[in-house]
């Protein structure tokens, strides 16, 4: 059952780290929108979601001594950090110094990632009330 | 967990968008100041930030700090003021090369970078307090 609970938080679990990785990266380029040959970064979130995806299903072993046929085998999911590819972001704007920051840009997609942060933690929130509901009866 | 991580790089970026509010305090208050070096006497020389973003090579992200401080590379103005007790044989005096327009200027988009990173500081600490709120 715990298993069956824990693939349904999976998916969810995945995507608030992207979003809080991106939510990182987005800070990342505010704070450096005055900084000399600094790159504007971002996340592919089509291909990081791809991933995540056929992560989900491929499970890779861990190898653990076992001792006793009845121990259990765990799993784990492959390589989770290697997950994000951060690249510059393609622009046609670049100042003189090199930076290629458009702050009204970083600003709007930083509002719509935390709001895509807090959707995601609202469905999570609903899964356990949907979950604590079948458990109360 | 990158939502700490977002403290520490705006935290940095404040760091620095103050130590340039800072320099350009400095170059307004003293730009009538003269400087007296080895038996000389010197106009006060304009002062300016030099920001890099200290990102990790692995990522390619990261915070932002102050590399140096260097001289404004802009002429020194010589005025012609014969009163002045330091003006020199033909009457002309050193003046400081501060500019109180581009310092005015530099000072309005420092704070308001350092207000953008407020925002995102807030932002992130709320985040981190929804998360914890998980199953509540």
């Amino acid at each position: 059952m715990f298993e069956k609970i824990n693939t349904m938080f999976n998916l969810n679990q995945n995507l608030l780290n992207l979003y809080a990785k991106r939510e990182e990266i987005l800070s990342s380029n505010i704070a450096n929108s005055e900084t000399p040959n600094y790159k504007s970064m971002d996340i592919n979130f089509k291909d990081t979601f791809k991933k995540i995806l056929k992560n989900n299903i491929n499970f890779s072993k861990i190898t653990l001594q076992r001792t006793s046929a009845n121990h259990l085998l765990p799993k784990i999911k492959k390589n989770n950090m290697s997950l994000f590819t951060i690249q510059p972001i393609k622009t046609h704007t670049i100042k003189v110094d090199g930076n290629t920051v458009d702050m009204d840009r970083e600003r709007i997609e930083f509002i719509k990632n935390t709001l895509k942060y807090e959707e995601n933690l609202i469905f999570i929130k609903n899964e356990i009330k949907n979950i604590m509901h079948v458990l109360k009866g | 967990m990158s939502l700490f991580n977002i403290l520490d790089i705006s935290g940095s970026a404040m760091t620095a968008q103050s130590e340039k509010i800072n320099i350009i305090a400095k170059n307004l208050a003293n730009s009538e100041s003269i400087i007296y070096k080895n038996g000389k006497y010197y106009p006060y020389i304009a002062k300016r930030v030099v920001l890099t973003s200290c990102r990790s090579n692995k990522t390619g992200i990261g915070g932002v700090k102050v590399a140096a401080i260097i001289n404004d590379k802009n002429p020194i103005q010589i005025i012609y003021d014969p009163n002045n007790p330091l003006s020199n044989k033909k009457g002309y005096v050193l003046k400081s090369n501060v500019n109180p327009i581009s310092e005015t200027i530099e000072h309005i988009s420092a704070s308001r970078a350092y207000q953008a990173n407020i925002e995102v500081l807030k932002t992130a600490k709320y985040m981190i307090l929804k998360t914890l709120s998980i199953g509540e």
